[in-house]
């Protein structure tokens, strides 16, 4: 009884700082810029009609407020009707908790593509970047050690032949998940510059920043398979959906801290005074996809449906369990994406003879 | 050191970029042994296609403004700063308008010089 309700007060711990207190902050601090750095004055921030992110914010804060609320209702549910109380609803939740998060992040694309086209000036810095001007040598050498150290632990504990765990499967999810981040860290330093207004200091600032979460987030998730390959080896696998929820928490609130907004230099994206009616142009400014952009979407689309679909029914042929299903449908999905845009960029080859930039 | 390219102007971007590189080695913004980013980095800053920056690199190099050392990186050649003020398109404009100017004087028609230096670029002979 007593591991119910602690897991039900984690479990609502998690509903109200993922769909409550995070989605609150960020709603402010948008509400913020939008206050004190408006289109009339800033208009380079905002390349579509204020209308736009007025709907965006309402939206974003309908889907947390439902999410929040189906949260409530299925923590009520669960309190009421299970006897263990360990329905396995955390992860699937979470996912869903991310999906205002992720829909705002690809609209935070968007509006940087539309940003990039609406000018023709592009700015850089003559310097160089490394991974070691975001981020202590000591940190990645933690994160190799961790993961290392996690290999060496699966190995060891895979001699037991314990049947619900398999050394191959863990090493392969968090090898797969290792590669993913470092894959964003790398984009992150040497990729494209989204923001093309962007001031230099901000832009280090943003790197060494998310650099050190993606590492902590690495850490976080190798230490947390160790710590639930050992609660589950010392027979306390009832309060695995308690620490997955924890660990849930632990990340969201790391992944999305913001840098400050006083640390931003706005002034960037001022209104150029040079030009007559900038702002009326950017508000006027729609989004025009070519026909190959628009099929390049279709690529991906398809390349994620498929490989989704495919994850989902080979994880439903072999029996897996919901958070198997979720998983190897996002490998598969990942994977069809992966393919997506390689036959995307292949069609590019084709059509320009030279890959795209842009 | 910041540099701007207007995609948008007449002039050629690889253009902008080794021009601007050569004011900020004249300027002292650049010195002799300080790094430039990668072509992959400085493209993807400008949002430009890799051919275009490998192209400044290349031109660069060729006038001894920059040194590549393999995995090291791009540097400033120590002695940039003097080769900076040699301008080779400004030699071989003033070299080929002295050249031309003498074909006319000789009674060579202008189709003829076109047609003479197309096939030379092309290795051609009558």
């Amino acid at each position: 009884m007593s591991d119910q309700i602690l897991f039900s007060i984690v479990f609502l711990a998690q509903i109200l700082l993922i769909s409550y207190y995070l989605p609150g902050k960020m709603l402010r601090r948008m509400t913020y810029v939008l206050e004190t750095y408006p289109p009339s004055a800033y208009a380079k921030l905002y390349p579509k009609p204020i209308a736009y992110y007025d709907k965006a914010l309402r939206n974003f804060k309908a889907m947390n407020g439902f999410i929040l609320l189906a949260g409530l209702l299925l923590l009520a549910a669960m309190y009421v009707y299970s006897t263990t109380g360990e329905w396995d609803v955390v992860f699937p939740y979470f996912m869903v908790q991310f999906i205002p998060i992720m829909i705002l992040e690809m609209g935070t694309f968007k509006i940087y593509r539309l940003m990039r086209k609406a000018s023709t000036i592009r700015k850089a810095e003559l310097q160089p970047r490394r991974l070691f001007y975001f981020v202590a040598p000591k940190m990645i050498g933690l994160m190799l050690f961790v993961y290392l150290a996690f290999i060496v632990f699966a190995v060891y504990i895979s001699a037991f032949d314990l049947p619900w765990f398999s050394a191959f499967e863990n090493i392969a999810i968090l090898t797969g998940m290792n590669l993913f981040l470092t894959g964003i860290i790398l984009w992150n330093i040497y990729g494209k510059k989204q923001d093309p207004y962007q001031a230099y200091e901000d832009r280090k600032k943003h790197i060494a920043h998310l650099v050190r979460s993606m590492v902590f987030v690495s850490i976080a998730a190798t230490l947390f398979n160790m710590i639930n390959s050992v609660f589950s080896a010392w027979d306390m696998r009832h309060l695995e959906p308690t620490i997955t929820s924890l660990y849930f928490q632990i990340i969201a609130v790391v992944g999305l801290r913001a840098i400050r907004i006083d640390n931003i230099d706005f002034e960037v994206y001022k209104t150029d005074p040079i030009l007559d009616n900038q702002a009326e142009k950017n508000q006027l400014i729609e989004e025009e996809t070519t026909d190959y952009e628009k099929s390049k979407h279709i690529y991906k689309m398809v390349g994620v449906s498929f490989g989704l679909a495919f994850g989902i029914a080979l994880a439903f042929n072999e029996g897996a369990t919901i958070k198997g299903i979720m998983l190897i449908g996002g490998v598969g999905g990942g994977v069809g994406l992966f393919l997506g845009i390689a036959l995307s960029l292949w069609v590019s080859h084709l059509r320009t003879g030279d890959s795209s930039m842009t | 050191m910041e540099i701007v390219i207007d995609t948008g102007s007449s002039h050629p971007v690889f253009s902008q970029l080794i021009d601007q590189i050569k004011k900020a080695v004249l300027s002292g913004a650049l010195n002799p042994g300080d790094t430039l980013p990668s072509i992959r980095q400085l493209a993807n800053d400008l949002a430009l296609n890799h051919n275009t920056v490998a192209k400044a690199y290349r031109l660069l190099e060729r006038d001894s403004v920059i040194e590549t050392k393999g995995y090291r990186g791009t540097f400033i050649h120590p002695n940039a700063k003097a080769n900076s003020t040699v301008d080779l398109n400004a030699w071989v404009i003033s070299k080929l308008t002295e050249i031309v100017q003498g074909f006319k004087e000789s009674g060579v028609t202008d189709s003829e010089i076109r047609i003479a230096f197309g096939n030379v670029m092309n290795n051609r002979t009558n």
